[in-house]
């Protein structure tokens, strides 16, 4: 099938993997997974899954990065080989760089730095399977690390991407739809409000388009804010004849 | 911390542990195969106590190396990932990190458990070659056993994707066959705390080791590769030990491994 | 204004803690648009007119008179360096350390505290550029000779501790361990039944939540000793 041929909407309005326009793939979240990291915490997106770590605060290397009246993040944002159809080599690139970049800058305006000066804060996103929304999938994961590692924050961070498939705004890209479709553009928020910590779009929009996007995108960061708040709660068990 | 260190040596004189297991047992072995679902072609998660490690494999088809026109091969590459310990720093992988990866190779190079023949597409031209990707979780310990357990795993689970010599493209959508195994090759790994061996160490353990030994062999009770580590030295008697544990540590590993793969 | 949480509820970074502002916020909340929101993942208590949230997970940060486990890592002209699972390090000065007299350049500081010593050791001050010093005064204090280390967040302190020190002294009587119990969650404990005792610490921690906890632990242990018998 050439690509003109992709139908992304079929008679009933569904898309290619049967979802609703707003609709967002199955979600699974899971806290404190790791008993190493500090924090910890699995997300899965449909077949997205990210794995984040938070160690810290604790030493900061290299010492002309300390600051001295607040923490420092280290982010770093990382695709297992086997995590993509065509292997990919590991190592760092530029896109891992400055998906680290914006990721930091998500979740930074959430979190108290200043309770800890002169420390750094190692947060790790490690994509194990990809099929698009691994930048979005990766900060909400990460937040909820932090959240489990006893980070101080304003609130929690969670996002999504909408974007434009076939002149419908849609929400939860995945990875079939980013690559042919018009636009894609993935956004965060703080406690599912509209405080927005994340933007970033590449596409051929109107403004009205990406205004409806940021709107929907705001509903889908909403619904995962109270998720990530249900996998907190799950971390203990309040109940006796619960599994531990 | 030192004094945990201290107290795990004075206990191993005694031929005892923190966590009063024996000398020879292993924690809790946990295996899952088919991990990654969509985008490996061929996946296992093995946790042995709280240490988790998950590896993927990836088939790609290259050029063959002139001196083998007709075998493909496998490529073991391991990510010590900073989420699985304090002490992981990103960057490429260094000392431990490639040991890790080029042991494990070994286990299975050597074994010749992957059929490199079968693996030929075209002779002379078109040969597939399994990456195999080592991604550790959280390291408590044992990392040498679980992702070789987990490789195994992943092979024997795992399939070759399809290739179209007129496209010259590989279809990771469709099948061409299962990975070709012969063999099931298993590493033990035996560590010397004062003068005691034991085996299955967790991170705590390791950091009181003396020397180390693994040993990898194959159901027919053969060993196909050997690594010794860690900063003393062994026996001759020492390593016999070893590597008769290794034989029956071997079997009870590969008991759990059909467990999970249905034999 | 009401209290939209109760006390010993868990809530998580962002949450409603209270509406309206009538309370004085203690440290984990924050005030926003005439509401109280938690900044942590941990519990609410009041108390006093005033409210606060107890973060459940953390990194130790030191406070002044906490009695806390840790490791001399370094020793230097007149000093020794601590560390105890925090982001800041701690310092114990030679006149903290010891009564005797001690000629500096005579003496070895080494026969005191080496380096990968335990201690059981005060913080004694904190500055607000999070220097830390140190002192052995106390009577608490010790050096620590053999057993164990475990850690647990220091969050969960008070309730493997108990109230009067109840569910504590159950283990300690029990297994018949000596045990420390830092703030910093680094637990010490001494004696045949160490493992027992390390993982029924373990298990405070797991089912802090949890109802009836003490008689839970209590069967626990009674069960597993008999076991062993």
């Amino acid at each position: 099938m050439s690509e003109q041929e992709i139908q992304w909407f079929d008679e009933d309005g569904k898309r290619i993997d049967g979802r609703d326009k707003d609709e967002m793939r199955e979600t699974k979240m899971e806290a404190d997974v790791l008993s190493e990291a500090d924090g910890s915490a699995m997300v899965e997106v449909g077949n997205t899954r990210v794995i984040a770590s938070v160690f810290g605060p604790q030493d900061l290397h290299p010492k002309h990065l300390i600051e001295s009246d607040r923490a420092v993040i280290k982010m770093r944002y990382n695709m297992a080989p086997f995590s993509v159809d065509d292997r990919m080599s590991p190592g760092p690139n530029r896109r891992a760089t400055e998906i680290g970049l914006v990721a930091k800058r998500a979740l930074e305006p959430a979190l108290e730095m200043e309770k800890f000066p002169k420390t750094g804060i190692d947060i790790s996103m490690e994509i194990i399977e990809s099929d698009g929304g691994t930048r979005a999938a990766g900060i909400t994961a990460a937040s909820l690390a932090l959240a489990d590692a006893g980070m101080p924050m304003k609130g929690l961070v969670s996002a999504t991407a909408a974007g434009v498939v076939d002149d419908t705004v849609v929400l939860d890209v995945i990875g079939k739809e980013d690559k042919k479709g018009n636009a894609d553009i993935p956004i965060a928020t703080i406690n599912g409000g509209d405080e927005v910590t994340l933007l970033q779009m590449d596409g051929d929009l109107t403004k009205e388009q990406v205004d409806d996007c940021i709107s929907l995108a705001r509903e889908g960061c909403a619904e995962l804010d109270q998720m990530q708040r249900e996998a907190l709660h799950e971390v203990y068990q309040t109940e006796n004849g619960g599994d531990q | 911390m030192q004094i945990n260190t201290r107290t795990i040596k004075e206990l191993a004189e005694e031929g005892e542990r923190l966590d009063e297991r024996d000398m020879d047992e292993y924690r809790d072995i946990e295996l899952e195969t088919d991990y990654i679902e969509t985008t490996a072609q061929g996946s296992a998660k093995v946790s042995i106590g709280d240490t988790q490690v998950i590896v993927g494999l990836s088939a790609d088809v290259e050029e063959p190396y002139p001196d083998q026109p007709n075998k493909g091969s496998i490529a073991v590459n391991a990510e010590l990932a900073p989420m699985a310990d304090r002490d992981f720093e990103a960057g490429p992988p260094g000392e431990e990190g490639t040991e890790l990866a080029r042991v494990v190779d070994r286990g299975i190079r050597e074994s010749e458990a992957v059929d490199f023949e079968k693996l030929c597409i075209e002779p002379k031209e078109k040969v597939m070659v399994i990456f195999i990707d080592i991604h550790i979780l959280n390291n408590d310990g044992n990392l040498l056993d679980a992702c070789a357990l987990a490789a195994l795993a992943a092979l024997k689970t795992g399939y070759l994707p399809a290739y179209s010599t007129e496209e010259r493209e590989v279809n990771h959508e469709e099948k061409w066959k299962d990975i070709p195994m012969t063999k099931e090759p298993v590493m033990v790994t035996g560590r010397k705390i004062n003068g005691q061996l034991l085996w299955d160490a967790t991170r705590q353990e390791e950091e009181a080791q003396a020397a180390r030994l693994s040993v990898t062999a194959t159901e027919e009770d053969k060993i196909v590769a050997m690594q010794k580590g860690g900063r003393e030295s062994l026996t001759h008697d020492e390593m016999t030990e070893i590597m008769d544990q290794a034989e029956s540590q071997a079997s009870k590993i590969r008991e759990i491994l059909h467990e999970e793969t249905g034999e | 204004m009401s209290r939209v949480k109760d006390s010993n509820d868990i809530v998580t970074p962002g949450e409603v803690v209270v509406d309206g502002n009538d309370f004085y916020t203690n440290s984990g909340v924050y005030e926003e648009n005439g509401k109280i929101y938690s900044k942590y993942f941990g519990t609410v208590r009041y108390g006093d007119n005033a409210v606060q949230v107890k973060p459940m997970h953390g990194r130790y940060m030191p406070e002044e008179g906490d009695i806390i486990i840790g490791e001399i890592t370094r020793v230097s002209y007149s000093r020794w360096t601590v560390e105890f699972n925090s982001p800041y390090e701690g310092s114990l000065d030679i006149s903290e350390a010891t009564d005797e007299y001690v000629d500096l350049d005579e003496d070895d500081l080494t026969d005191f505290y080496d380096v990968g010593d335990a201690v059981a050791i005060e913080v004694q001050s904190v500055t607000k550029g999070m220097d830390v010093d140190m002192s052995m005064d106390d009577k608490r204090c010790k050096k620590l000779e053999g057993g164990r280390v475990i850690e647990i967040p220091p969050s969960k302190v008070p309730r493997v501790i108990g109230k009067g020190g109840k569910m504590i002294k159950q283990v300690n009587n029990k297994t018949g361990c000596n045990i420390i119990v830092g703030q910093n969650g680094q637990v010490w404990i001494k004696g045949d039944n160490a493992n027992l005792a390390a993982q029924t610490i373990h298990k405070i921690v797991d089912e802090s939540q949890m109802d009836n906890l003490t008689e839970t632990i209590s069967e626990f242990l009674d069960n597993e000793l008999e076991g062993d018998n």
